[in-house]
């Protein structure tokens, strides 16, 4: 069995509420204050800066964010 | 193979309380062994007895579930049956060096090849807070109401103790340092030993006034300071690596 496909609710950011336990650890790590609750579902303000620290510290695989990519010189 | 062919999906989500950073380390420990390139065939999860004692079922490899304490002496005996695997274990600091004390000791003096992720909470959370040996002194718990009086466990100087070791501590919040030290030991030939700091919300953080698991996770943070070079061993409150590649005598 694979993983959940789970739902954008960003271009950038999937989360997946099959696994999400709302622990609200990814909305205080967010340096930009970019993830927020509305009724039980996760929303981006559309502020996000990919850091990916959201997707590190979730202790249950729930959001995912590609990584930047980098400057081309 | 990347990260996500290690884990069972079919068993997510995980049975840990909400904001408990097991799960954070459990995830490293995937992307260490998707860096480290281990093929799944050739490696073996070992846990005993506990919260963190779950995570072997969510690995999907082979694995074992096992009694109270008993994870280090199982491990070893898949290590000397078949030289080739690669064996984790994968378990807590009440299962490891609490109730498995006496294994942790002699595999540490024997450096068997295995190793060893402690989650370092103190405290016996899964049975509802008890005093563990590794809680801090003058922690208020279950069993200890007006504070622990004992002074926890010195898991470094048993492991240090040896001629020939590798050590380090790390915690849940310096998820970087804790990827490099899991990259680190999965490399090392001997027995390799991560303390990584942690805590647990619900039976340990709620009586000490805090309220969600990310104010524990900020704690950390506050807490303990990396020492990119320790000058000999670590001292209380700092993360990092000793180690010591020299012959047993």
């Amino acid at each position: 069995m694979h993983q959940a496909i789970g739902k954008k609710i960003d271009p950038l950011i999937t989360w997946r509420p099959e696994y999400c336990k709302r622990c609200f650890t990814c909305i205080n790590i967010c340096p930009v204050k970019n993830l927020m609750f509305q009724d039980d579902e996760m929303v981006s303000l559309g502020k996000c800066i990919q850091c990916q620290l959201c997707e590190k510290y979730c202790p249950d695989f729930t959001i995912e964010v590609p990584p930047r990519k980098e400057d081309k010189k | 193979m990347i990260y996500k062919d290690y884990v069972k999906w079919d068993r997510m989500p995980t049975n840990w309380c909400p904001g408990c950073s097991i799960g954070t380390v459990f995830r490293h420990l995937t992307l260490a062994l998707e860096k480290a390139a281990v093929p799944r065939e050739q490696m073996v999860v070992v846990s005993g007895i506990g919260c963190s004692g779950r995570a072997a079922g969510y690995f999907n490899v082979d694995s074992v579930h096992v009694t109270h304490g008993r994870a280090i002496p199982v491990a070893e005996g898949i290590k000397r049956s078949n030289e080739k695997l690669k064996v984790i274990v994968f378990s807590g600091d009440g299962d490891l060096v609490g109730i498995g004390g006496n294994h942790f000791l002699h595999s540490a003096r024997r450096d068997s090849d295995i190793k060893v992720i402690c989650i370092n909470n103190g405290i016996y959370g899964m049975t509802g807070g008890q005093m563990a040996p590794t809680t801090p002194f003058g922690e208020k718990t279950l069993t200890s109401p007006f504070g622990t009086s004992y002074a926890p466990l010195n898991i470094q100087g048993i492991v240090t103790s040896n001629a020939r070791y590798w050590y380090a501590r790390t915690s849940s919040y310096h998820v970087n340092h804790l990827l490099k030290c899991l990259g680190e030991a999965l490399e090392w030939p001997g027995f390799a030993f991560i303390e990584v700091m942690s805590f647990c919300i619900e039976n340990f953080g709620r009586r000490q006034g805090f309220k969600n698991g990310f104010d524990m996770l900020f704690k950390l943070k506050q807490d303990y300071k990396l020492n990119p070079k320790p000058d000999g061993l670590l001292k209380n409150h700092e993360l990092g690596v000793v180690k010591n590649v020299g012959q047993a005598s």
